[in-house]
């Protein structure tokens, strides 16, 4: 019998049991369906939030002297890294605790000196709400946070503004150094950032802090690259060249445990979706063991027009398979709707706090998510009627004939 | 291990028994019966004499317990499963007094099947019943499902379906058991028709003695064994 042929026969047979076939159909598309919801969604999320993450600096590694080493960064180092591959930017930098004083007003926070045109490595996207960045060669000249120029306990008159001296006080290991230095701009609300808080940060060029701290070497370099799969190759590198001479503070290792976690959850979800494609299977063989018994003197039949008993397992097989096949087709649609309505309600919910906008999330409907789960579902209907196909095909040809 | 033997079915003491627990039930009992090439036969007997149980045989639908059959030349003993059913398809056509048609399917479907099952083209199989339909005088209702033909109607097609793959033998187990007097006339007329014009050997198991006054040769069957045989026309 030809392939074309068997799936003809089959599709009749499944036609005329429509009621029966409507409902194992369904189960099977609810189940796929499931699946291609859950799995997008998960993946939705994770792409979602991995991305908040980014924008918060989970692709920057900072390398600074381990505490009783005597490692000096110069820029030699500097050199040296930015070489390593997948490194796309290397920024040296200091910081420290500071209290600012503006006009007579002490705010505390701390300053960071970097310089200005690498401050996007940072703080991605931080605009300039007045005045400009100061040049990198500049040595008393910076630009301040949202936070320092408008303090959020003092009255807005005292607003600091472009042009106006500031002193700061840092403390540092060798004391609390100050100076006074003239603000050239003020940065726009940042938010939240894994390593420094912008709002609440002076950034001045990298001479002006080294007259500030009194430092000639680096206090610490910050490494950045674009693809946070290569942080964890980035970070062996830089202990190869640097041992146990430097400290090394990634924060890729929050941003894998809280994508490890949507991960198994995603999976999680997964598995009740599957179980439920499974109990669709179940149904399915249920629904087929009654065809075999109603349909035996039918069997009879087939073997006495010359249908070998594999013919006849394949004609049963194939009315399973089709079975998944057509549920596993309208699950696709089926899940996709689910995940695009999904998509639209739950990010909402999706958060990092109330004060946050809510994040856009975009179910990941992949090419391989549709396939995988489309032969998956075939694969339910195909082991689903094995055991009745099998049945099948081993009814005694002459029993089956005087069946009455 | 084809031979040009005259014979179209050879069974050589054949033995057929039936075990129901501890319990034997022998349906065939040394059963020995030649139907030459083009013969049409019938075979007779009481209920449980095993006249089924030799059709089925004949058939190669099912197995002797011991014993020799040899179906168009072709020792059929050592046969696996895969080239019994070819024998099947190719030799031997079925007709069964409960007609047996796939409801689901039309009359030409159901026609059409054993050479589905052979490999043959959609359109050449539909031309091929199409052909055996007229021949039983139904190709007019080739496009009716079985449910909306009558008996005698769904038992043509029934012969149109045995005969669709042109086999050398059609065995009919009681064809016109459930119908009325004037069909089974149409249908033992069409049988023998069948057997004159296209040389395929008819065998057809019955309970009435006028379908076995048509044919050549009239087998009585007695406790799974030819009990006596009477040639009709020579
Ligand atoms: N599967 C089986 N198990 C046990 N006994 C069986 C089985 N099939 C048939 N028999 C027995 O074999 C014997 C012959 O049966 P068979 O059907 O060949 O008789 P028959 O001549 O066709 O009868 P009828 O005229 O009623 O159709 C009967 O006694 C029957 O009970
Ligand atoms: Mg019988």
């Amino acid at each position: 019998m030809r392939l074309l042929d068997t799936a003809r026969y089959a599709f009749s047979a499944l036609r005329e049991r429509r009621g029966r076939s409507v409902l194992t159909i369904l189960g099977i598309a609810i189940g796929s369906g499931l699946i291609i919801a859950l799995v997008s969604m998960g993946e939705g999320i994770n792409t979602t939030v991995t991305g908040r993450l980014l924008l918060l600096g989970a692709n920057n590694i900072i390398i600074l002297p381990a505490q009783g080493s005597n490692i000096q960064f110069t820029d030699a180092d500097v050199q040296r890294i930015s070489v390593i591959p997948e490194v796309t930017a290397v920024a040296p930098f200091y910081s420290a605790v500071a209290e600012f004083y503006v006009g007579g007003v002490k705010v505390s926070g701390r300053i960071l000196g970097i310089d200005p045109l690498q401050l996007q490595i940072i703080f991605p996207g931080i605009k300039i709400l007045e005045g400009e960045t100061p040049p990198p060669t500049s040595a008393s000249q910076v630009s301040v946070g949202y936070k320092v120029a408008f303090p959020p306990a003092v009255q807005t008159t005292s607003k600091l503004y472009v042009g106006q001296p500031i002193v700061i006080s840092a403390s540092t290991a060798g004391g609390i150094k100050t100076g006074s230095f003239t603000v050239t701009g003020i940065y726009d609300r940042f938010g939240a950032s894994l390593f420094f808080d912008a709002d609440s940060a002076v950034v001045m060029p990298l001479p002006a802090a080294r007259k500030l701290l009194g430092q000639t070497s680096y206090q610490a370099i910050l490494v950045n690259t674009e693809r946070i799969e290569a942080v964890d190759y980035i970070i062996s590198e830089l202990e190869r060249m640097y041992g146990r001479s430097v400290n090394i503070i990634s924060p890729t290792t929050i941003l894998q445990t809280v994508r490890s976690i949507i991960a198994s959850f995603t999976i999680f979800l997964a598995l009740i979706a599957s179980v439920s494609l499974l109990v669709a299977g179940l149904g399915i063989m249920n629904t087929m063991i009654m065809s075999v018994m109603e349909r035996t003197r039918e069997i009879g039949i087939l073997r006495s027009i010359g249908m070998t008993r594999r013919e006849v397992l394949f004609t049963f097989l194939f009315e399973a398979v089709l079975t998944g096949l057509v549920g596993g087709l309208i699950g696709l649609g089926l899940g996709t709707l689910l995940s695009i309505g999904f998509g639209r309600y739950a990010g909402n919910f999706l958060r990092f706090g109330p004060q946050f906008e809510p994040l856009p999330l975009e179910p990941a409907i992949t090419p391989q998510l549709l396939i995988g789960t489309l032969l998956f579902a075939i694969l339910v209907g195909s082991l689903s009627g094995l055991y009745p196909a099998r049945r099948a095909a081993q009814v005694d040809p002459v029993r089956a004939l005087r069946t009455e | 291990m084809e031979t040009n033997s005259q014979y179209a079915i050879i069974l050589e003491d054949v033995w057929k028994v039936y075990r129901v627990g501890k319990t034997s039930y022998p349906a065939l009992q040394g059963l020995t019966l030649r139907v030459e090439r083009g013969e049409m036969l019938s075979v007779m007997g009481p209920s449980g004499s095993g006249k089924s149980t030799l059709l089925h045989i004949a058939g190669t639908l099912d197995r002797p317990t011991s014993g020799r059959v040899i179906i168009e030349g072709i020792d059929v003993s050592g046969l696996s499963d895969a080239e019994l059913s070819e024998v099947r398809n190719k030799h031997i056509g079925f007709v069964f007094q409960s007609f047996n048609l796939i409801n689901r399917l039309s009359a030409v479907e159901n026609v059409a099947l054993p050479l589905a099952v052979r490999g043959v083209s959609y359109e050449e199989r539909v031309e091929a019943a199409l052909n055996a339909l007229k021949l039983v005088g139904l190709d007019g209702a080739a496009g009716k499902r079985p449910t909306e033909l009558s008996g005698g109607e769904q038992q043509r097609v029934a012969i149109a379906r045995a005969l669709v793959g042109n086999p050398r033998i059609l065995l009919a187990d009681e064809p016109t058991g459930n119908l009325d007097s004037k069909n089974t006339e149409i249908i033992v007329s069409l049988l023998r028709e069948i057997n004159e014009r296209l040389g395929t050997t008819v065998v057809i198991v019955t309970h009435n003695p006028e379908v076995a006054e048509k044919c050549d040769r009239l087998v009585r069957l007695r406790d799974g064994r030819v009990e006596s045989e009477v040639v009709l026309h020579a």
